[in-house]
């Protein structure tokens, strides 16, 4: 249960992180699995359909070696038993034995067929020895007629008999006496009729084959994977075996007796500890079988080696495909790689970031089509900027546009009013200070300009507002050195100031306003401040100046979120308005913007 | 764009590729070429049957043999040189019957021991000897004695030895008189050799005639008064027929074509770095009845 449980983890864990995994993950694990599942398939069905052809083939060239040995044996036999037959009707019947005429018939046939014979003897039914070729002597004290050669050529007198191989010991040598020759036989005896002394009698023909003829048959004869052949006979006793000697010695086993009784067919047996396959085949008229012993491992595909091979061979595929895959899934999921990598970089910055267009067709599609939109993205958020500066930037001159003609006409009444009281040299100073006032108002339609003509300018609307408000306030302008070069904002202090004088100073008894307009470097950052010791607002007024249009009921009605705006659209966010105010103290609005030399700043005025 | 991780993939299975092939080569070539080991077989005048048996394995067991004898018995001297020799030539492994023990073990004991060697008869006490297949000479001369006291229990008994006693024939000798001594027969030991034997050695009272050496089997019969009743160990092709006559009452025969057989193919499986089994020889007992029954039919009468 626990392990079942494990094994569903082990499954889900799998199967969530292939779920999860990266496109050219699941491709490349796809694809090797499938590669698996195919080499497996591929390799286990030719590997069996190979292997059985393979055994078959092997099979059937060993039983066709089995079987031309059993017919060159039962040729073999046949031929002995025709010679038999000839010395019978040719040599020995109807001739009296023992005869010259027999002894030569004997010796020519003998002569013919050394290859295959060591003895031809001639008995009768007594044991005496009546012929024999080539010449030789019976041993003494041998009784033939207790062999079992005799008594079965006697008895079964239908059938000619074989022996089993023995060490011929019959005979002595004709000359000497003495036996000299030790020559390994087969005996085929058989019954013949024979006429000794002119009376016709039962006797035996004995022919000893030579058993090297015999062995010949086997000797060369190789089945497959040191497979040999052996010739038994109804008892299971072993007539010829490659290592005879060592099998009478005990040192090498044999499964003869096991297979005395077995029909013709194949058949599987252990051998010395091996599986076997053994083929056995009858020889006819002797009732000997042959057998043909294939050791398994020699017949199939199946031993140690060939699985290992076949092992080998189909990992070495399956490690060439993991390689293939990996080139392939890479090569297909490289340009989404990519193009994921270039859309990575788009999040972070739309500006400068470049789509990759590569790979296969679609990707350089998606590519293309990507970096399309992204171009139309980015003209869009351009439009939409420009159009927000054109459009603070109308509105600016706008509002501008609204000013002047109420700035104008009540300068103008000032100016009428100056006449009629005769004082002309104030309404000079007036109509020119208002003329440098509208001179920097324009600045040849620039928007960055000096900080010293931006505070010319506020000082020529402070000169001409404290006329027209009858010195109710006095002023003060203060620039440190090394600031009136730097750019200005046109415009920005001009409202400031406006706000102050309404909004602070309009209702303050005469003499007591003061307007304190300051430039000075901080930390590197130029500031403008303008101070007044007004009626001050409440913190949720200062709160809202920056974040909403707060409408001016009189003057330019430029707010200061107007102001904090531009100097922000101008030189980036981390510049604009600051407003300290106290109810009944003042207000003190700073201008922070980058100090920059006038030179410096034609970019700033193209950017507006 | 290939990861680290997939580097070191990719390298290993470039790796287990490389490992494959080479296994795949090494397999073909182990499958191609069946091995034929080269072995060196140093030993004492090696008797055909003997021959035949390293024959028989050498086709068995794919083994180009190489077979090495002193020009004279006991010359460790030779032997030695000859043993340096084959080691030089690369032999996979060697077969050897020492004839001088004490040199021969002298010398393989400064031998690394790379090349497996094989002691046939006489066992060498040396680290390294791979295997040993042999005759067991004491259960040889007990096996004599037995015969002995079972064919001839009632007559003295003459033991006839080489004149030179090497280590095998005294055990021999040392195991026939454990025998006789048990079953109470008197012996007497005759040194001798084929020329220097004579009738007038035996010309004393009726003895039963026992002969620790097969070599002098041959002359003995030719020598020895008919009356005497001749037993022994081992055999050679000439004395069959005196077997089969009765002129010898018995022998204790092993199969040398077994042992040439054995020797070869212990010091084959040696070449192949497997571990063959430590043979000693089986004894039969061969007279005018058993010889031509198995096994000692084979034994005396191989089919070659």
């Amino acid at each position: 249960m626990k392990e079942t449980h494990v094994f569903a983890r082990v499954a889900r864990r799998i199967a969530s992180t292939y779920n999860r995994g990266s496109i050219r993950y699941v491709i490349f694990v796809s694809f090797t699995m499938i590669a698996l599942f195919a080499i497996v398939l591929t390799g286990g069905t030719f590997y069996a359909r190979f292997s059985s052809q393979l055994e078959n083939t092997l099979y059937g060239e060993n039983q066709m070696l089995v079987e031309q040995v059993t017919q060159s044996l039962n040729a073999y036999l046949r031929n002995m038993r025709w010679i038999s037959d000839t010395i019978s009707y040719r040599a020995v019947k109807n001739r009296d034995v023992p005869s010259v005429e027999a002894n030569e018939s004997l010796l020519l046939l003998y002569e013919a067929n050394t290859n295959y014979i060591r003895n031809i003897g001639v008995y009768n039914d007594a044991g005496e020895l009546l012929a024999i070729a080539p010449p030789a002597l019976l041993r003494e004290n041998v009784d033939v007629t207790q062999e079992e050669w005799f008594t079965r050529a006697l008895h079964q007198s239908e059938n000619q008999h074989f022996s089993m191989p023995s060490v011929q010991n019959l005979y002595m040598d004709a000359g000497t006496g003495t036996k000299t020759q030790y020559n390994w036989i087969v005996s085929l005896s058989s019954y013949i009729e024979i006429t000794q002394n002119k009376s016709v009698r039962r006797g035996v023909l004995l022919i000893d084959l030579r058993y090297d003829a015999l062995a010949e048959l086997f000797e060369n004869v190789a089945l497959s994977n040191e497979g040999y052949v052996y010739l038994i006979d109804t008892d299971g006793t072993i007539l010829y075996h490659p290592h005879h000697q060592l099998i009478s010695s005990g040192l090498m086993q044999e499964a003869n007796m096991d297979l005395a009784s077995l029909r013709d067919g194949e058949y599987t047996q252990q051998i010395r500890g091996e599986e076997c396959a053994v083929i056995v085949r009858k020889v006819g008229y002797t009732g000997w079988s042959v057998v043909g012993v294939i050791p398994h491992r020699g017949l199939m595909m199946g031993g140690g080696q060939n699985i290992l091979f076949v092992l080998i061979i189909l990992a070495l595929y399956f490690a060439i495909i993991i390689v293939v895959n990996a080139y392939v899934s890479n090569k297909i999921t490289d340009p989404i790689s990519q193009l994921e990598l270039s859309m990575q970089k788009l999040e972070k910055n739309i500006a400068g970031a470049e789509v990759y267009v590569g790979g296969s067709h679609e990707i350089r599609h998606l590519g293309r089509t990507i970096q399309q939109m992204v171009n139309q993205l980015k003209k869009l958020t351009d439009d939409i900027v420009a159009e927000q500066a054109q459009k603070q930037k109308s509105e600016l001159n706008a509002l501008q546009a609204q000013i002047n003609p109420h700035f104008l006409y009540n300068t103008l009444d000032i100016l009428v009013w100056m006449i009629e009281k005769q004082q002309p040299e104030d309404a000079l100073k007036i109509v020119s200070a208002l003329g440098r006032f509208f001179r920097l108002s324009l600045s040849k339609g620039k928007n960055i300009i000096t900080v010293q003509d931006e505070l010319e300018h506020v000082r020529n609307y402070l000169m001409i507002q404290q006329m027209r408000y009858k010195n109710k306030f006095t002023y003060t302008i203060e620039a440190e050195e090394g600031t009136l070069e730097l750019s200005s904002i046109k415009l920005v202090l001009q409202p400031l100031v406006e706000n102050a004088i309404y909004h602070g100073i309009e209702f303050m008894n005469e003499g007591e306003g003061t307007i304190d307009i300051r430039a000075y470097l901080r930390q590197g950052d130029l500031y403008l401040s303008v101070r007044d010791n007004g009626l001050g607002m409440p913190k949720e007024t200062v709160a809202r100046l920056l974040t909403e249009h707060v409408p001016v009921s009189i003057g330019s009605g430029i707010g200061l979120k107007n102001v904090h705006e531009r100097i922000m659209l101008y030189f980036g966010e981390g510049y604009g308005v600051e407003i300290h105010s106290e109810l009944d103290e003042g207000t003190l609005i700073l201008l922070h913007l980058p100090a920059i030399p006038y030179a410096e700043a034609e970019k700033y005025d193209r950017k507006a | 764009m290939i990861g680290k991780l997939e580097k070191r993939l990719l390298a290993g299975i470039a790796i287990l590729i490389g490992v494959l092939l080479l296994l795949v080569v090494y397999q073909n070539a182990q499958e191609t070429g069946t091995r034929t080991y080269s072995i060196s077989v140093l030993v004492h005048a090696p008797s055909e049957r003997f021959k035949k048996g390293l024959e028989k394995a050498a086709l068995d067991y794919n083994v180009d043999v190489h077979l090495i004898t002193t020009d004279e018995p006991g010359n460790g001297e030779q032997q030695e040189a000859y043993l340096k020799r084959e080691l030089q030539t690369d032999a996979d492994a060697i077969v050897l019957e020492a004839e001088d023990a004490e040199r021969m073990q002298a010398f393989l004991s400064k031998l690394s021991a790379h090349v497996p060697v094989v002691t046939y008869r006489r066992t060498l006490q040396r680290a390294g000897i791979a295997a040993h297949i042999g005759i067991d000479d004491y259960e040889l001369g007990l096996r004599l004695g037995a015969l002995i006291a079972a064919r001839s229990p009632l007559l003295p008994c003459l033991l006839i030895a080489p004149r030179t006693l090497d280590s095998s024939m005294q055990s021999r000798l040392d195991g026939c008189y454990a025998a006789l001594q048990s079953a109470g027969i008197a012996s007497r030991l005759l040194q001798t050799d084929a020329d220097g034997m004579t009738q007038a050695l035996f010309a004393q009272e009726p003895h039963t005639l026992a002969v620790l050496d097969e070599n002098l089997l041959q002359p003995l019969c030719q020598l020895a008064p008919a009356t005497d009743t001749i037993l022994g160990v081992g055999y050679v092709n000439g004395v069959r027929a005196q077997l089969e006559s009765g002129r010898i009452a018995g022998l204790v025969v092993y199969s040398e074509f077994d042992m040439g057989y054995l020797s070869l193919q212990a010091a084959a499986l040696c070449a192949a770095r497997k571990t063959p089994a430590v043979t000693e020889s089986t004894f039969y007992i061969a007279d005018a009845e058993t010889m031509y029954d198995a096994p000692v039919e084979q034994i005396l009468f191989p089919i070659d």
